[in-house]
C-alpha cells in the first residue's frame, strides 16, 4: 500500500487534537474540596476498570476518526502487483493511531503512556517507510524503460462476447476498453489489434502509429462467433510483435475469460492431450524467447454484468440411426436455460425438408433444459438439414438456433451368406433372417430400408467387391474360404458390420477333449488378433430351453426393445446354444446380452472403422423359437441397424475439424467445374481437390467459425449449386460461462509476465507504464463516516448508561415536608373513616 | 441597634429561630440526675407531687412523711414516697474536623451566607444550648476535631451558656475525623447520667461509630445524634468533570466524571446511612438526619414537635 498524497499524512498530527481535548478537559476540573472522599474511593474503586474502559474506547474511537479523514485525504492506494502486502502496512497505521489513543486515556500513568506513545510512534514509522519503499519498487516495476513499445491488442470476438448486458453487448465494452488502451498508448508506440474468435483476424496490414486510422477500423469490428482460441491468438500476437522494431512489448487481451478454447492442459481429461497441449504452449513459450524482450502480458476480463437470460438450442438429435425414408424417425430438440432468470419461451421451431414444426415449451427455470420430440419422416435421401429456433429476446442471440445434418439413406444393402445346413430349405436360418429384414407385404412408398440379399457359403467367389454392402451376416456357415474372409476382415477394417450368428456346424471338439476346434477361432485379423469378439469354447444343448435376461441387456441396439415392454422377446428360448467366451475389455469386445443361465447371448467389437457381432445362437428353429416371435423383426432390424451406423459419415463436427469428401470425378477441366465451400455468412471459400483414380477427393478445413456451410458446384457460369451440407457445432461450453481464473493461465505466466488488470484504468495504467492499483479513499472515507457514527452512539450509549444507573438520590426528610406527610395520611385517613362511617350509616 | 452593640457569640441565637423553639421542651426520655430540682425524672425518690410507692417505716425517717390514713386504717408505719424530679445534665458534642468546613451550593443561608455543615452544628448547639439552659437544664459542650478540642462541663447557670456560646464562635473546622477515639474518650468524662446531643457529619466507619455510642447508652446517657450532611453529599449532582480534594487532607485527590460512578457514590451513602440509623435504632438512640439545605431552626423544630408528641 502507498499514497498518492504523501504530504497529507503530515496530518496525521492532527491525532493530537483527540488528546489535547481530552487532557485539557481533565486539566480543567472543577475542584470540590469537601470530606466524603471514602465513599468516593469505594466507588471508585469498584468502577475505576469500566471507566477506564470506556475512556480508552471513547479516545481510540475519536483518534481513529481523524486518522481516517487524514488517510482518505492522502488517497491510499493498493497497486495491484503489491510487493509489500498492504493487510501488514495498514493494519500498522491503525494500531499506531489506536496505541495513541490508549495513550491519552492513560496519560496519568507515566510507564503506560510512554509505553504506548513509544509503540504508536515505532509503528507509524515502519509503515510509513514501508509505503513509501512500496511506492519506490513500484515505480520501478511500471516504469516505461526504453521509450517507445510494440503492443498488440487481441479483442475476443468470440460468441460469448454477444451477450448483451445493460451497457451493450459484451464486444462492446471490449472494443471501448481497446479504445482507451490505443488512446493511452504513446504516439511512438506501435499498435496492432487482433480480433479473435474461431479464427484471428488482425485489424491492420502491420503494427502501426496511426491511432486515427485503428480506431476507425474499430468501427467495422463484428463479433466472429465461435470460441476464441486462446493459444491461436497469442501465437498471432506473438507474430504481430515479432513485425514491431521496438524493445518493450506488451499483449492486451480483452476477453470475457470463457475456459473453452484456451486447450489448457490442465482441463484435459486425456493425458496425451494434456501432453500435446503442453508441447503447443512450449512451443508458444520458445517463440517468445526469440522476441527481442520477453512480453508483458496484461490480461483484462470482461465481467458479465447482472443476471443474464439465455436460452440455447443445446442438442438436435435423432432417435435411430440410420435414418431412411421408410419410417418416422424422431428429433429429439434440447432447449436449455444456461441464464440466471427464467424464462417462458412460447416455442421451439423446427424446419425440416422446408416444413416448420412448432413445438410448445414450458417455462424453463435458470440452469434448467426441456427436450421436445418432433416425429418426422424424411421423404428424399440424401443429406438434410434439420434447424431448431426459439423465438426469444435473450441476451445471447446467436444461440437461439441449432443445425444438424442428417444423411437420409435410401436402401441399407445388407448380405446374408448362408451355410448349408442339415435342415430343410425352409428352415434354414437365412431364410428367416431375409424375411425379418424384407419389407413387409403392405411397406408404405418408399419401401424397407433395408434391402437383404441371400447367398450360399459356396458362391462366396462370385460376389465381387464387398464395399456395396453396409452390413454382413454370416448365417449358419461353418467356414469361409482363406481369401474371402481376408476380404471380409478388410470390409470391416473400412467401416462395414459383420454379424457372425454360429450354426450347429461352426465348430467342433477337439482330438483328445482339446477344446473346440473352429473356423472362427482361428480367423485372426491382420494385427494378429482374433477377428470375432468372442471364442466358441463348448457346445450347450440343453432340455429346457434358456432365455434372454432382458435386465442384462446393455447393447445400444436392444435398448428400445427392452424399453418397451411390448417385445415378447424374453419368452423366446434357445435349446443349443454356443458358449462364448469374450476377448476382454482391453480388445475392446462387450457382452451386450445374456442368457438366463448367464451365458453370453451377443458380445461386440469394433474392428477398425467398423463392427463385429456374435450371438451364441443362429436363427435356425432347431436352435431356437426366436424365429417364431414377433420380437424377431425389430431386433434384427435392431441390430442391422446398429452395424451399420459405424461406416455413416457424420456432418455435424465440431470447429477445426477437416471435413473431406470422395466425389465422382467427372472428368473434364478443373477451372471449368470448381468446387467451393459457402461458409455461414455466405463467403465461398475454395477447397483442396485431388483425383484418386476415378474419384475426386475434396477436403475444406477451415472450420472453425460455427454454422451451416455448403459444399457447392460452380458451373460455367459460375452459378452455385448445393452439394453437401455440412454443420459445424459451437462448443457447448462457450455459453457455460465457465471462467479462467486468474491462476488458470499457468502455461503463460510460466513463460512471461502476466498481469490480471481488474478494472479498465488498471489496464492502460499497466500499458501506459504508471502502478496500477487501486485507490481506497472512498473506503476509508466510509470508515471514518462509520467510526464518527459508532463514537457518538458509544458515547450517548454511555451517557444513557450513566443515567439509566443513576439511583435516587439519598434524601433526609425534611421536617416540614414529613409533617405535611403527616397530615395529608391522618387528612386522608379521617375522611376515609367519615366516608366508612357515612357508607355504614 | 441592639445588633451593632451585640457580641459575636450572640449571633448564634437567632431570635427567629429562638421564637420558634422556645414553645417547644427537650425533656430527657429516660431518667437523668440531676442537682436541683427540675422536670425531668431522677433515679431517686423524694419530695414531689407524683406518689411512687410506700415503706415500712424505719427509725430516722422524717416522720412527716408517714402516711397517717394507713396508721389511722391499718395501724401500720408506712412513709410515702414520691417520683424526684431534677434538672438534666446536657452534653452537646460539636464535630469541627475539616470535612465540617464543606458549604455546597444548596445550602441553607443565614443572613445571607450559605452555611456549612459546621456553622449549620454551630447554630444547632446553640439553639439547643439556650434551649436546655432555659428550662434551668444543665448544658456542657464539647468540640473536637481529630481529637478533643475543649471540653466544656455541664452547668445550669445562666452565664454559662455565654460561654458555651463563646466556644461555639470561636471554633473552627480542622484536622480529620476520628470520632470514634473522640467519643470512647467523652463518654469516660462525661459523669453522671444525662444527654449527650452529637453534631457531626459521621465521616467515620459505621461499626466503630456505632460502638462509640453504645459506650455512651452503656453508661447510661441518652444520645441524640444531629446527622448533618450537606446536599451535594447526599444527591452528588457534579456533571462535569471534577477534581475532589480531601477537606482532611487524609485521602488523595481525585479527577473523574462524576457521572461515571454517582449511582455506585449513592448506594454507598445511601447504605452508610441506614447502617447508621439501624445501629443507632437497635441502641435506642435518636438518629436525626439534617441536611444543611433545609434552615436549622425548621429542621429542630420539626423534631422537638416529633419528639414531644411520642
Amino acid at each position: 500500500m502507498t499514497f498518492l498524497n504523501w504530504s497529507i499524512l503530515a496530518g496525521l498530527g492532527a491525532l493530537a487534537i483527540p488528546l489535547l481535548v481530552h487532557l485539557l478537559n481533565r486539566r480543567r476540573a472543577k475542584v470540590v474540596r469537601w470530606g466524603a472522599m471514602r465513599f468516593l474511593h469505594q466507588s471508585f474503586a469498584s468502577r475505576n476498570r469500566r471507566i477506564l474502559l470506556e475512556e480508552m474506547l471513547l479516545l481510540a474511537m475519536r483518534c481513529l476518526l481523524v486518522a481516517l479523514l487524514v488517510l482518505a485525504f492522502a488517497r491510499p492506494f493498493v497497486p495491484a502487483r503489491g510487493r509489500i502486502p498492504w493487510p501488514i502496512i495498514l493494519p500498522g497505521i491503525l494500531l499506531a493511531v489506536v496505541l495513541a489513543g490508549l495513550a491519552g486515556a492513560l496519560w496519568s500513568r507515566r510507564l503506560w503512556r510512554n509505553r504506548l506513545l513509544a509503540g504508536a510512534g515505532g509503528l507509524l514509522t515502519v509503515a510509513v517507510v514501508l509505503s513509501v519503499i512500496e511506492a519506490s519498487l513500484q515505480r520501478r516495476l511500471w516504469s516505461r524503460r526504453g521509450g517507445a513499445q510494440d503492443v498488440v491488442i487481441v479483442v475476443d470476438a468470440s460468441r460469448s462476447m454477444q451477450m448483451r448486458g445493460p451497457d451493450g453487448t459484451r464486444f462492446d465494452r471490449a472494443l471501448a476498453e481497446a479504445r482507451a488502451a490505443i488512446n493511452a498508448a504513446e504516439p511512438d508506440d506501435a499498435v496492432t489489434v487482433l480480433l479473435a474468435g474461431a479464427t484471428v483476424e488482425p485489424m491492420s496490414a502491420g503494427p502501426t502509429s496511426d491511432r486515427a486510422e485503428l480506431l476507425r477500423s474499430l468501427r467495422t469490428a463484428r463479433p466472429m462467433g465461435g470460441t476464441m482460441q486462446g493459444l491461436d491468438s497469442l501465437h498471432a500476437a506473438v507474430d504481430a510483435l515479432a513485425r514491431g522494431t521496438n524493445v518493450a512489448k506488451k499483449i492486451v487481451v480483452i476477453t470475457d475469460a470463457q475456459r473453452s478454447g484456451w486447450s489448457l492442459p490442465a482441463d484435459r481429461m486425456d493425458a496425451q492431450q494434456g501432453r500435446q497441449d503442453k508441447a503447443r504452449w512450449g512451443f508458444w513459450a520458445s517463440r517468445l524467447s526469440e522476441l527481442p524482450s520477453r512480453p508483458e502480458v496484461i490480461v483484462r476480463t470482461i465481467e458479465s454484468v447482472g443476471g443474464t437470460t439465455n436460452l440455447t438450442v443445446d442438442r438436435i438429435e435423432l432417435s435411430r440411426r440410420p435414418v431412411g425414408t421408410d419410417r418416422p424417425v424422431g428429433i429429439d430438440v434440447t432447449v436449455a436455460n444456461t441464464g440466471q432468470t427464467t424464462v417462458s419461451p412460447e416455442a421451439v421451431q423446427i424446419t425440416v425438408e422446408g416444413r416448420t414444426y412448432r413445438e410448445p415449451l414450458a417455462a424453463l427455470a435458470a440452469g434448467g433444459s426441456q427436450t421436445v420430440r418432433l416425429e418426422h419422416r424424411f421423404t428424399r435421401s440424401g443429406p438434410a438439414v434439420v434447424s431448431a429456433r426459439v423465438d426469444f429476446n435473450d441476451d445471447l442471440p446467436p444461440d437461439n438456433q441449432a443445425r444438424r445434418v442428417v444423411t437420409v439413406l435410401q436402401t441399407l444393402p445388407v448380405l446374408i451368406i448362408e451355410g448349408q445346413g442339415l435342415g430343410r430349405p425352409d428352415e434354414r436360418p437365412g431364410r428367416f433372417l431375409a424375411a425379418a429384414l424384407a419389407p413387409p407385404a403392405d411397406a408404405p412408398d418408399g419401401g424397407d430400408l433395408v434391402a437383404p440379399v441371400r447367398i450360399a457359403a459356396a458362391d462366396v467367389g462370385d460376389l465381387g467387391p464387398l464395399d456395396r454392402w453396409e452390413v454382413i451376416i454370416l448365417a449358419d456357415v461353418p467356414r469361409l474360404p482363406n481369401a474371402f474372409a481376408a476380404e471380409l476382415e478388410r470390409f470391416v477394417q473400412g467401416g462395414g458390420g459383420l454379424w457372425v450368428a454360429p450354426g450347429a456346424q461352426a465348430g467342433r471338439v477337439g482330438r483328445e477333449g482339446s477344446g473346440i476346434e473352429s473356423f472362427y477361432n482361428e480367423w485372426t485379423a491382420t494385427d494378429g488378433q482374433p477377428l470375432l469378439p468372442a471364442r466358441l469354447v463348448a457346445r450347450d444343448v440343453r432340455q429346457s430351453p434358456a432365455r434372454p435376461a432382458p435386465e442384462s441387456f446393455s447393447h445400444a441396439a436392444l435398448t428400445e426393445l427392452a424399453r418397451r415392454g411390448l417385445s415378447d422377446l424374453a419368452e423366446m428360448g434357445a435349446r443349443a446354444t454356443w458358449r462364448l467366451e469374450p476377448l476382454g475389455s482391453e480388445h475392446g469386445a462387450g457382452v451386450g446380452a445374456r442368457l438366463t443361465d448367464g451365458t453370453a447371448w451377443l458380445v461386440d467389437r469394433r474392428v477398425g472403422a467398423g463392427r463385429v457381432l456374435v450371438s451364441s445362437f443362429g436363427l435356425s428353429p432347431a436352435e431356437s423359437d426366436l424365429p417364431a416371435r414377433r420380437a424377431v423383426v425389430p431386433l434384427v432390424h435392431e441390430l442391422v441397424y446398429w452395424l451399420a451406423r459405424a461406416d455413416l459419415a457424420d456432418w455435424n463436427i465440431p470447429p477445426g475439424r477437416e471435413v473431406a469428401w470422395v466425389l465422382p470425378d467427372e472428368g473434364g477441366d478443373a477451372p471449368a467445374r470448381r468446387w467451393v465451400v459457402a461458409d455461414p455468412a455466405g463467403v465461398s471459400h475454395d477447397v483442396t481437390a485431388q483425383r484418386v483414380g476415378s474419384d475426386l477427393h475434396v477436403s475444406f478445413a477451415a472450420t472453425q467459425v460455427p454454422g451451416l456451410y455448403r459444399l457447392q458446384q460452380l458451373d460455367a457460369d459460375g452459378h452455385a449449386s448445393d452439394v453437401a451440407p455440412f454443420v459445424v457445432q459451437c462448443d457447448p461450453a462457450e455459453v457455460d460461462a465457465d471462467i479462467l481464473a486468474p491462476g488458470d493461465l499457468e502455461p503463460v505466466s510460466g513463460s512471461t509476465r502476466v498481469f490480471h488488470a481488474r478494472s479498465p484504468a488498471e489496464m492502460v495504467a499497466a500499458l501506459a507504464g504508471d502502478v496500477p492499483g487501486e485507490e481506497l479513499w472512498k473506503y476509508f472515507a466510509i470508515a471514518a463516516l462509520v467510526t464518527l457514527l459508532a463514537e457518538l452512539v458509544i458515547t450517548r450509549w454511555i451517557a444513557a448508561r450513566r443515567r439509566a444507573v443513576s439511583a435516587q438520590p439519598v434524601v433526609f426528610p425534611r421536617a416540614h415536608a414529613a409533617e405535611a406527610a403527616l397530615r395529608r395520611r391522618f387528612g386522608r385517613s379521617d375522611a376515609r373513616d367519615e366516608g366508612a362511617k357515612g357508607a355504614a350509616g | 441597634m441592639s445588633r451593632l452593640t451585640q457580641p459575636e457569640f450572640m449571633r448564634l441565637l437567632d431570635p427567629a429561630a429562638l421564637a420558634k423553639v422556645h414553645q417547644l421542651d427537650l425533656v430527657a426520655r429516660g431518667v437523668v440526675e440531676g442537682l436541683v430540682t427540675g422536670r425531668h425524672r431522677s433515679p431517686h425518690k423524694g419530695m414531689s407531687v407524683e406518689f411512687a410507692e410506700h415503706r415500712q417505716y424505719v427509725a430516722g425517717d422524717d416522720t412527716r412523711m408517714l402516711d397517717w390514713r394507713v396508721l389511722g386504717r391499718s395501724d401500720r408505719y408506712v412513709v410515702k414516697q414520691f417520683v424526684e424530679e431534677t434538672n438534666l445534665r446536657a452534653t452537646i458534642l460539636l464535630d469541627a474536623s475539616a470535612s465540617m468546613d464543606y458549604t455546597g451550593q444548596h445550602a441553607a443561608e443565614h443572613e445571607g451566607q450559605p452555611l456549612s455543615k459546621l456553622d449549620y452544628g454551630r447554630f444547632l448547639a446553640a439553639t439547643v444550648a439556650h434551649l436546655l439552659s432555659g428550662q434551668q437544664d444543665a448544658v456542657g459542650l464539647a468540640t473536637f476535631g481529630a481529637d478533643l478540642r475543649r471540653y466544656i462541663p455541664p452547668r445550669s447557670r445562666t452565664s454559662h451558656l455565654r460561654a458555651i456560646l463563646q466556644e461555639l464562635a470561636v471554633t473552627e473546622p480542622d484536622g480529620p475525623t476520628r470520632l470514634a477515639p473522640v467519643l470512647n474518650d467523652l463518654a469516660e468524662r462525661v459523669g453522671r447520667r444525662g444527654l449527650v446531643v452529637l453534631i457531626s457529619d459521621l465521616f467515620e466507619d459505621t461499626a466503630a461509630l456505632v460502638e462509640a455510642i453504645h459506650h455512651f447508652r452503656f453508661r447510661g446517657h441518652e444520645v441524640l445524634v444531629f446527622h448533618v450532611l450537606a446536599e451535594e453529599e447526599l444527591t452528588f449532582p457534579f456533571e462535569a468533570v471534577c477534581r475532589f480534594v480531601d477537606a482532611e487532607s487524609v485521602d488523595p485527590a481525585m479527577q473523574l466524571d462524576p457521572r461515571a460512578i454517582r449511582a455506585e457514590y449513592l448506594d454507598r451513602v445511601r447504605e452508610h446511612v441506614d447502617t447508621l440509623r439501624e445501629g443507632c435504632g437497635q441502641l435506642r438512640v435518636d438518629y436525626v438526619p439534617m441536611c444543611t439545605a433545609e434552615p436549622f431552626d425548621e429542621a429542630l423544630t420539626g423534631y422537638l414537635g416529633r419528639r414531644s408528641r411520642r
